[in-house]
């Protein structure tokens, strides 16, 4: 979703035009980045502010405690990047108590190539994350979108050692899951519907590496910006009381909690980090790089949120804030079978009855076919997302069991 | 090839449901439409018989339907509901004068009751009267304001106990992503109920009022009056440049066109989030000076209309807690104006920090 980074990065520069007068507000010193109108930051007060930040979004929760096994997400994007840097910076300490003192290790899943880019793109991306993990101090693990179909008997990750992108023995490289993960994604009929369906498999994928490692947390590089534009995209799928679960600190749907330890940094933040760090990301291309702004709904959110980010600064900060303030779903609740999330308890007069009613009106179905919430297995948006399925057309889906339908076996 | 209808299979389809793209006849399309509003009425247990209901009419497609589709299921089900029309003239000239005829014509057509109250008669002030003092910026905060206000003072003088207004589910998706863009916490949190000020406080002084469109499509209704023929009115009002919503609108819209439902699926998320319970929200109470339901401790009409009077006009636009400044610097500066007592320059100086202000 960052893929625009080589444009963005100049654009944000030539907008700052950073007064001769003005100085970093904290030391006075030579101005390097302006954050917000006002707040203009030199390089040491820059990295100050932006490590004490992370270890204070950490901190405040009171969740990690020394010692802890934390998976680190690593996608290679600006946000994970950014993190996996401030982790390492952290770890370096020596002052005891800006010390960071969990043992993290890193995860990254090789993503299928969506946007049909040619190999040597291809393999010099991979070339590139894989050489980042090297110099990385930290232990390092792969593996790939297609394990979620890996075969019951071998395994969903390799170290990094044991990784060789051309080695077609390497347990990570699955041509027969592969296919099939190809498949289930094509009979999707929207690209709205095929990202939210590559979303919820990374995420049971990460918990299925996680939780087979017996690690404590899972640390993903969310930013502030990306949660935005995620929440409005959750709202407008209808995942009205989920956005509390996916967006907070913590996500604890899952056997292994989610935490978000870069939800506070704005992407230009993020981008600056990386700039004064000289770290340098690669950004995947997703299904909707390379089509235009009404592809998917998330791609349109995008661009609209970037839009009125220009004429209206604080848009990211108040979508973000308004997140914060909504009420955590009943946990006693039915869970969806798909995501994870608490089913909406069913109401009388209420938009999920509507829309069925007028499904049941205008194709003339019987009153049967309409659920009357005792048996519902799925949640309203990924109920929405099977809709979308292309079902065979000699089959009839009266005939299909609801087993059918699921997306896992 | 025709396509046949998804309905009836016999009839040849005219148009695509734009709320579920299924293929449907001209009848067919009518019964799914009456339908699911008196589908909508019934499960949201909007009337009760020998409720006397004030239909808000405004000339408009929605309002129009709306008039028309009320008359016509009171009779096919038996509501037993005493409907009358009611429309508030803010005096635009160019825009309502000319979509008052549209509802006089309603009137006739549907032989229902008609009332006009004006913000003249009401307020002392017509909109363009208003629009004179603080120019075409900010304006539809003082209409909204007021016409609220003017619906429900109308329906009490009719013995009304009811309000149905034409708000559409693209209105109600479009509030919902607005609250959210404006951090609006305690309107997001209201403003998906489709019957509102009724019960949870038998002391607020309003008529409840409820919104029978509120899962019927834009684009649906205005179909509905194109194969119906229904006479309405399309004019955008002459001061609505109102920008931020017109975004919200367009953003809307591509939704719709990426996927049908998103309308409806925007509802839901309205309805099912929940705001937590340690946030504070504004306490409803009634204005000290004309006992409307209000927020503050003056409501939000008074605070406009006094500023109106006392030359103001920005006192109704700013936040509340600013106003007591604004007050206060218009007394200062009323007190220079004593000390410097009939001098030519003073007076000038007066005014030329009111017209700085306006």
């Amino acid at each position: 979703m960052c893929s625009n980074l080589d444009t963005d990065i100049p654009v944000a520069l030539s907008k700052i035009k950073l007064d001769q007068l003005q100085f970093c507000k904290r030391c006075q010193g030579k101005p390097f980045v302006v954050i917000q109108r006002k707040d203009v930051f030199c390089r040491d007060c820059f990295y100050e502010y932006g490590s004490h930040k992370f270890r204070s979004t950490i901190g405040k929760t009171r969740k990690v405690k020394p010692g802890d096994r934390i998976l680190v997400a690593f996608s290679g994007g600006a946000g994970s990047s950014a993190m996996l840097d401030m982790i390492e910076d952290g770890l370096n300490k020596s002052a005891n108590h800006k010390k960071l003192m969990f043992s993290p290790t890193i995860l990254y899943i090789r993503e299928l190539n969506y946007a049909n880019e040619s190999d040597a793109i291809i393999t010099q991306k991979t070339h590139k994350i894989v050489e980042r993990l090297k110099k990385s101090c930290l232990s390092s693990m792969i593996s790939s979108m297609e394990m979620i179909y890996q075969d019951k008997e071998k395994p969903t990750f390799v170290d990094l050692g044991d990784f060789d992108p051309l080695d077609k023995d390497c347990p990570i490289i699955n041509d027969k899951a592969q296919s099939k993960f190809w498949s289930k994604i094509n009979s999707l009929s929207t690209d709205t519907s095929k990202e939210d369906f590559l979303r919820i498999s990374r995420q049971q994928l990460i918990q299925k590496v996680a939780t087979a490692g017996n690690f404590k947390y899972i640390f993903v590089g969310n930013t502030c910006t990306k949660t935005a534009i995620q929440m409005l995209t959750d709202l407008a799928q209808g995942k009205g009381s989920q956005i509390t679960s996916e967006h907070s600190f913590t996500d604890s749907r899952f056997n292994v909690e989610i935490l978000k330890p870069m939800r506070e940094f704005i992407k230009k933040e993020v981008l600056f980090w990386n700039i004064l760090r000289g770290t340098e990301p690669v950004e995947w291309s997703t299904i909707t790089t390379f089509k235009s702004n009404k592809a998917s709904l998330m791609k349109l959110t995008e661009s609209y949120i970037n839009g009125l980010e220009h004429d209206f600064p604080a848009t990211v900060y108040t979508i973000f804030k308004t997140g914060n303030k909504l009420k955590f779903p009943d946990p006693n609740g039915v869970i969806c079978k798909l995501c994870k999330s608490v089913i909406d308890p069913e109401q009388r007069c209420s938009a999920s009855n509507a829309l069925q009613l007028s499904h049941q009106l205008s194709k003339n179905l019987d009153d049967v076919f309409i659920n009357d919430g005792s048996d519902r297995i799925l949640c309203y948006s990924c109920n929405n997302l099977v809709n979308e399925i292309k079902i065979d057309s000699t089959v009839s889906p009266q005939k299909l069991g609801i087993a059918d339908y699921l997306l896992y076996d | 090839m025709p396509l046949n209808c998804a309905r009836c299979k016999a009839a040849r389809a005219i148009l695509k449901r734009p709320k579920t793209r299924d293929a449907l006849c001209k009848e067919c399309f009518f019964h799914c439409f009456e339908n699911e509003i008196h589908n909508t009425i019934v499960e949201g247990n909007l009337f009760k018989p020998g409720d006397k209901v004030a239909i808000g009419a405004s000339g408009g497609k929605d309002s129009t339907v709306l008039a028309y589709i009320m008359k016509l299921l009171n009779e096919r089900h038996n509501y037993r509901l005493n409907l009358v029309l009611l429309s508030i003239d803010e005096g635009i000239t160019g825009y309502r004068d000319d979509s008052l005829e549209t509802v006089k014509q309603n009137q006739k057509d549907y032989a229902l009751p008609l009332t006009i109250l004006s913000y003249k008669d009401l307020y002392g002030w017509s909109m363009d009267d208003i629009v004179r003092q603080i120019g075409k910026k900010n304006n539809c905060t003082f209409c909204g304001v007021f016409r609220r206000q003017a619906l429900d003072r109308g329906a009490i003088k009719l013995g009304c106990n009811l309000i149905v207004t034409g708000h559409n589910a693209d209105d109600i998706a479009e509030t919902i992503l607005m609250n959210v863009l404006r951090g609006d916490i305690a309107r997001l949190k209201r403003c998906t109920a489709i019957k509102t000020g009724s019960g949870d406080n038998p002391e607020e002084n309003v008529v409840p009022r409820c919104k029978p469109f509120k899962y019927t499509y834009e684009k649906e209704i205005v179909m509905y009056a194109y194969f119906k023929k229904l006479h309405y009115f399309s004019t955008e009002c002459i001061y609505a440049p109102n920008a931020y919503r017109g975004h919200v609108r367009s953003y809307l819209k591509d939704l719709e066109s990426i996927r049908s439902s998103a309308i409806l699926d925007i509802i839901h998320s309205g309805e099912v989030l929940a705001v937590d319970e340690g946030i504070k929200l504004p306490v409803l109470g009634a204005c000290e000076r004309c006992s409307y339901i209000s927020s503050q401790r003056i409501c939000k009409a008074c605070v406009m209309l006094e500023g109106l009077s006392k030359g103001l006009p920005k006192l109704g636009i700013v936040k509340s807690s600013k106003v007591k400044m604004i007050k206060r610097e218009a007394i200062t500066d009323g007190k220079k104006c004593d000390e410097k007592c009939c001098s030519f320059t003073c007076k000038s100086e007066t005014d030329n920090k009111t017209n700085c202000k306006s």
